[in-house]
């Protein structure tokens, strides 16, 4: 990682374009986590950005300290991003086999959420792997169309 | 009530977050305990909650809750008859002077020398306090785009309000007290306030108090919110975590819709309803006892606002009715009614 100076952490004030739903049912330090998270996992902000402070996120996004605070320490505790006393937060300097991992888990929580649904309304094993099927299908023919 | 609240939190994760565990009374920019206080028709009762430096704390409640009353035994300007008041860690009598160098505080309705000039109540204003800053309350009057030589007289509402707010802040207090700060301003000029609180807090060592009875304003940027009503403290926590147990839940009623589409009298799906009717009503005075705050059955449907939400009440619930509730979320304003209702009602 290259050695950073403070001009740069400071320049990190550039805007993140968190975007918070009130009416959401996700928490929202959870839709800050999935925010972030999609611009590191999509490259926007790569390895070792340093990310706004806690209070700065909080004033842009009109949010709450302790709402960003939670954000960012379910990050940490991903892996994602890596918090230096002092020094402020950054994108966490993972490789690109790491990157695969966690983009990897993302679908991995996606899917399990999915078995849950399912097993509640009573959809057999079978079944749902048939309307995964489909639904991939469905998506590769509107791929194909565009 | 404590946090039984969101599905994937352990403990740890949430001391975590919430930062250092246990709050000494020195971290704590404002701490009251039991604090009560009796008028002939009105009176304060235990009245407990307390602020950490460096977050902003929402203190709501309908009209008439006690919301002033409580910001003037803090400020000292009534009496309370019994209980502590500790403002950043100091007694609010024994100590009055040193608090009131080090906190700011901006009355309901500011009042002003109407012939006078912003830029003259800076320099009046300054002399009462040795931190204050000239320099930051000139740009803080231009940030609010007030003219500093116009007389109070001719600003507007909204401008004197902000004025206020630029009077109490420039001596960098560690603590803003604020009584209805935004009521009955426009929605800009409340945005500009909010974006103003949040930058004070942008230094971690100060701290924002405010009362409202706008939800909206609180619903943001605070961290902990604390619900007044009739003099007591109805919740006081983290905002996040009081939005995380308050949930409007609603499920179909289980009625067999087998059973009453075999026959073709309409008596029998009203037979139907009235059964699963009674079900419901027995699961609220045993199993789900105390677990709404209000609720109503409207045709064939539950609906209800929870403070006690987590995902085992979810499990729970789909196990007793046979169907997945529909969890959604609520706001401040939701709550508010709901306490005022819900009391109302006992």
């Amino acid at each position: 990682m290259s050695i950073l100076c403070i001009d740069d952490i400071y320049s990190s004030g550039e805007s993140m374009h968190i975007q918070l739903s009130y009416s959401n049912p996700v928490p929202l330090y959870r839709q800050i986590v999935d925010q972030i998270k999609e611009k590191i996992l999509s490259g926007e902000l790569p390895p070792g950005t340093p990310l706004p402070s806690i209070r700065q996120l909080a004033e842009e996004a009109m949010t709450s300290v302790i709402t960003t605070k939670r954000a960012y320490s379910e990050l940490e505790n991903e892996g994602i991003i890596v918090t230096r006393p002092g020094l402020g937060s950054f994108v966490a300097n993972f490789t690109y086999n790491d990157l695969g991992a966690i983009r990897e888990e993302s679908v991995k929580e996606c899917i399990s959420e999915l078995i849950s649904t399912a097993k509640l309304v009573g959809i057999s094993d079978e079944r749902l792997l048939n309307m995964v099927k489909e639904a991939l299908k469905e998506e590769t023919k509107r791929y194909e169309r565009q | 009530m404590k946090g039984s609240n969101a599905r994937s939190d352990t403990k740890t994760e949430r001391r975590n977050w919430k930062g250092s565990g246990d709050y000494t009374s020195d971290n704590l920019a404002l701490a009251l305990r039991g604090v009560c206080k009796s008028y002939p028709k009105f009176e304060l009762k235990d009245v407990t909650f307390s602020l950490p430096r460096g977050y902003i704390m929402g203190f709501i409640g309908p009209n008439g809750a006690g919301k002033t009353t409580t910001i003037k035994i803090i400020m000292n300007m009534a009496r309370k008859s019994g209980g502590t008041v500790e403002v950043l860690g100091l007694d609010h009598r024994i100590h009055e002077e040193e608090i009131k160098r080090r906190i700011g505080y901006l009355g309901e309705e500011p009042c002003f020398y109407e012939e006078m000039t912003p830029l003259w109540f800076g320099g009046f204003v300054s002399k009462y306090y040795p931190t204050w800053d000239k320099a930051y309350f000139r740009a803080t009057l231009d940030r609010f785009g007030i003219d500093p030589l116009k007389r109070v007289k001719d600003l507007s509402k909204g401008m004197k309000v902000k004025l206020g707010l630029a009077l109490a802040l420039s001596h960098k207090p560690e603590l803003l007290i604020l009584d209805e700060p935004t009521s009955g301003l426009d929605p800009v000029v409340r945005r500009d306030v909010l974006d103003e609180l949040m930058s004070v807090i942008q230094d971690e060592k100060r701290s924002v108090f405010f009362s409202t009875h706008i939800t909206q304003d609180i619903e943001r940027i605070a961290d902990y919110v604390t619900f007044i009503h009739e003099g007591r403290i109805v919740e006081s926590d983290v905002k996040d975590d009081i939005l995380g147990r308050w949930k409007s839940i609603s499920f179909p009623l289980p009625v067999r819709m087998g059973e009453a589409q075999g026959s073709f009298g309409a008596g029998n799906l009203e037979a139907q309803v009235a059964k699963a009717t009674a079900y419901v009503e027995k699961l609220l005075d045993h199993e789900l006892k105390g677990v709404f705050m209000g609720h109503k059955i409207e045709g064939l449907t539950f609906s209800g606002i929870t403070s006690v939400f987590s995902s085992s009440l979810e499990d729970k619930m789909a196990q007793l009715v046979g169907s997945m509730p529909r969890v959604a979320p609520v706001n401040l304003d939701d709550i508010l009614v709901a306490v005022v209702r819900g009391n109302d009602a006992c």
